[in-house]
């Protein structure tokens, strides 16, 4: 399905001047009432726009924003869109281009494509450019012709492609830098070629700490005091990564289903999971991608 | 010999040689080979099912539903705790007192379950402690051997003699129970000599073992009340079960429903997982391919050549059970040993019968003391090496993941003179106590 197919003309504003997002709120929301039926008032809509956008996360660097409301008992997705000629700033950003979506609290699926598509837009900085600068209807038309919703969202779509990797020869004090200083609890580990061979987590660093046979016991609440991380601090330097690094047990091509992501999360108790072409690995989807990406979009 | 017979005694011994060296898994293996001899219509699957001996399966899923759910009390550890600190931290005597604490478990729990449990903590106390954890390790293993010899449910080997010889829970503790005693002290006193002057640590040291609060090993107080409960009815019912006319297995899989509904807060899924279904399955197997020797009447040339070798004397045939028991044992699992052994002596029983004209009952009054002799030595055979019981493996395993390696060669050194002296004092014991 085409993008500009979900579009409707008449929802779609070129603003010269516009004083504040709510000025630009209010535009849409007026020509998308004036059109269509919705069981709220603008006023109520209006404010659930607001509740949301105090949440933050809507306003995009590159200078969209995409406030939305997600209504009770409304089974339909309304956009309206907004190109402003002069941008308006907002949290330090200007902004360019607004989407704005009144969107059911239950069914999100083609929100969630559609917003990917906008995402796609986004992302290519010259065709962002030709976007927002639309002169008319159709300047922004031809502009997004290309532009296709996907069938289902993907994996693609939602995992982080700024992946940070590690070697087997890696030590254990590198490791822990790392992932000190990116805040990150998980990293993949590659040979010379690049190849996707294993993966560590702070877990593995842990059991480090704690030998074997304090693990078997299980309760170690009659020990007043233990050392666990003695060990593994006098040694972080000689142990190596590949000493503790797990084989990949479960590995997503780009094209896999958000639910398989879903899925492996719950079931196994995982945190992150990497997604691969052929033996190299391309992005790293996390349960926080679940929840930024997909449930608080 | 037919060709059957020689198909079936291929699959048997290969089945051996999988479990002995286990190139994979000794499970799949005896199942295979099991199905093989059906398949290939040495035995029937009528008569294979028949000769599973589900007193054995049960009693062994019972008891480790039960000990499954009080090993997750803390109690064990507690006891472990409690006893370093009644001996105020001095290694030796810890060494000694975990050893007749493992002794002890390992007569009413399965012996690996019991180094599961105890070898961590043990190996703790000794890293605390700033001494090495192999003696430790090594003791506990023969103790658990050792304990696990003198009840019907100590160690598999006698849950099988005892169903199969219809010997109870009270003649175990009767007429084997005496003899462990007196081999435990013998074995104390041998380790007291052997690790005395390697365990000496400083009053500092000793502080730290002083300093844990066992109290704290309990983790769930209620839990462990009803499983005290349990499991003390459990051990009264098996000293009479015999009055009551009822089998062991009865007794056990009995206490596993009522602590399994005490113990109810967690789903039931959960209590079935502490069954070890790998090993059930094990069981499985091996009676259906023992049951396949019999059919192809292989055991019976077997017991009809070992009279003929020891001229039907009870005495002789006695003792070089035990040996040849402890021998076979020192280097092969105990468990298919005896499966094997079972229906042997229940043969030499029938011919000695027919030998001496007596009825069958009196023939068996008259084999007992070999039934105690096999457990005897298939039991306390397993110290002979590193890998002649399981409970070896595993404590040797567990040390080396932890960084201590324990070499075959470190525990045959001393698991070897331990098993001779303790056939020795088998020996003596059947010859002057058991044999008429």
């Amino acid at each position: 399905m085409k993008l500009s197919s979900i579009l409707q003309e008449n929802h779609v504003k070129i603003l010269d001047k516009a004083n504040s997002k709510n000025e630009v709120i209010s535009i849409l929301l007026d020509s998308i009432f004036k059109n269509r039926q919705i069981h709220l008032n603008k006023e109520e809509v209006f404010s659930l726009i607001n509740e949301r956008e105090k949440l933050g996360g809507t306003i995009f660097e590159n200078g969209m924003a995409i406030p939305h409301a997600r209504l009770e008992n409304f089974n339909d997705l309304f956009i309206g869109i907004a190109i402003l000629s002069n941008p308006i700033i907002e949290s330090g950003i200007p902004i360019k281009f607004v989407v704005l979506s009144i969107i059911s609290k239950s069914a999100s699926n083609t929100y969630l494509r559609t917003l990917s598509a906008f995402a796609q837009i986004s992302q290519n900085k010259e065709l962002f450019e030709k976007v927002a600068s639309s002169k008319s209807h159709s300047d922004f038309f031809s502009a997004i012709e290309n532009i296709k919703i996907k069938q289902e969202l993907t994996v693609g779509d939602i995992m982080s492609k700024d992946v940070l990797k590690v070697s087997p020869e890696t030590t254990l004090k590198e490791l822990c830098d790392i992932f000190y200083k990116h805040n990150i609890s998980y990293i993949p580990v590659v040979d010379d070629n690049d190849d996707f061979i294993g993966e560590v987590t702070i877990t593995e660093v842990l059991k480090v700490g704690i030998p074997n046979y304090a693990l078997m016991i299980g309760n170690l609440k009659f020990l007043s005091s233990f050392e666990p991380f003695e060990e593994l601090l006098k040694n972080e330097d000689k142990i190596k990564v590949k000493e503790i690094m797990r084989k990949p047990s479960f590995k997503l091509p780009e094209n896999s289903s958000i639910i398989e992501v879903a899925l492996e999360i719950t079931q196994n108790n995982k945190r992150q999971l990497p997604v691969v072409e052929g033996d190299k690995i391309i992005g790293i989807v996390s349960y926080m991608d679940l929840l930024k990406k997909v449930l608080r979009v | 010999m037919g060709i059957q017979v020689i198909i079936a005694l291929t699959i048997f011994f290969i089945v051996y040689a999988i479990m002995t060296t286990e190139i994979f898994n000794k499970t799949v293996a005896v199942l295979l080979g099991a199905s093989l001899f059906i398949i290939l219509g040495i035995i029937p699957q009528e008569k294979a099912f028949e000769g599973i001996d589900w007193n054995v399966i049960f009693l062994l899923i019972g008891m480790m539903i039960i000990v499954g759910i009080t090993k997750r009390t803390g109690l064990f550890q507690y006891v472990a705790i409690k006893a370093a600190k009644a001996v105020k931290g001095d290694p030796i005597k810890i060494l000694l007192m975990l050893s007749v604490i493992t002794a002890v478990f390992s007569a009413f729990l399965d012996n690996v379950t019991t180094v599961l449990i105890l070898t961590p903590v043990s190996i703790l106390i000794a890293v605390e402690l700033g001494v090495s954890p192999i003696p430790f390790v090594i003791c506990e293993a023969i103790a658990s051997n050792i304990g696990g010899t003198a009840t019907l449910i100590g160690d598999p080997p006698n849950i099988m003699i005892g169903s199969a010889a219809n010997l109870s829970f009270m003649d175990f503790i009767v007429n084997i129970g005496p003899v462990i005693l007196v081999i435990l002290a013998v074995f104390l006193v041998i380790a007291y000599f052997i690790f005395r002057k390697k365990l000496v640590v400083s009053s500092e040291k000793k502080a730290r073992i002083m300093d844990f609060d066992e109290s704290r090993s309990i983790e769930d107080k209620a839990l462990l009340i009803k499983s005290l409960i349990i499991l003390g009815m459990v051990i009264v019912g098996f000293l009479f079960h015999s009055l009551f006319h009822l089998e062991a297995a009865t007794i056990a899989l009995f206490g596993a429903s009522l602590l399994m509904i005490l113990a109810g807060k967690e789903e039931v899924e959960k209590f079935f997982h502490e069954v070890e279904w790998g090993t059930i399955f094990f069981f499985v197997g091996l009676f259906i391919l023992v049951g396949g020797l019999v059919e192809m009447g292989l055991i019976k040339k077997l017991a009809e050549f070992l009279l003929s070798l020891t001229g039907g004397d009870i005495k002789v045939t006695s003792i070089v059970m035990i040996w040849f028991s402890g021998f076979f044992s020192a280097f092969v699992d105990n468990i298919p040993y005896v499966a094997t052994m079972i229906p042997l002596i229940q043969d030499m029983t029938g011919q000695i019968s027919q030998n001496l004209n007596i009825p069958l009952s009196e023939a068996a009054v008259e084999v007992l003391p070999l039934w105690w002799s096999l457990s005897l030595g298939a039991c306390l055979g397993g110290n002979g090496t590193l890998i002649g019981a399981s409970a070896n493996v595993v404590s040797a395993g567990l040390a080396g993941k932890s960084g201590y390696k324990i070499s075959f060669f470190e525990f045959t050194k001393y698991g070897f003179f331990i098993m001779i002296t303790t056939l020795i004092i088998s020996t003596g014991y059947v010859i002057l106590f058991l044999l008429k």
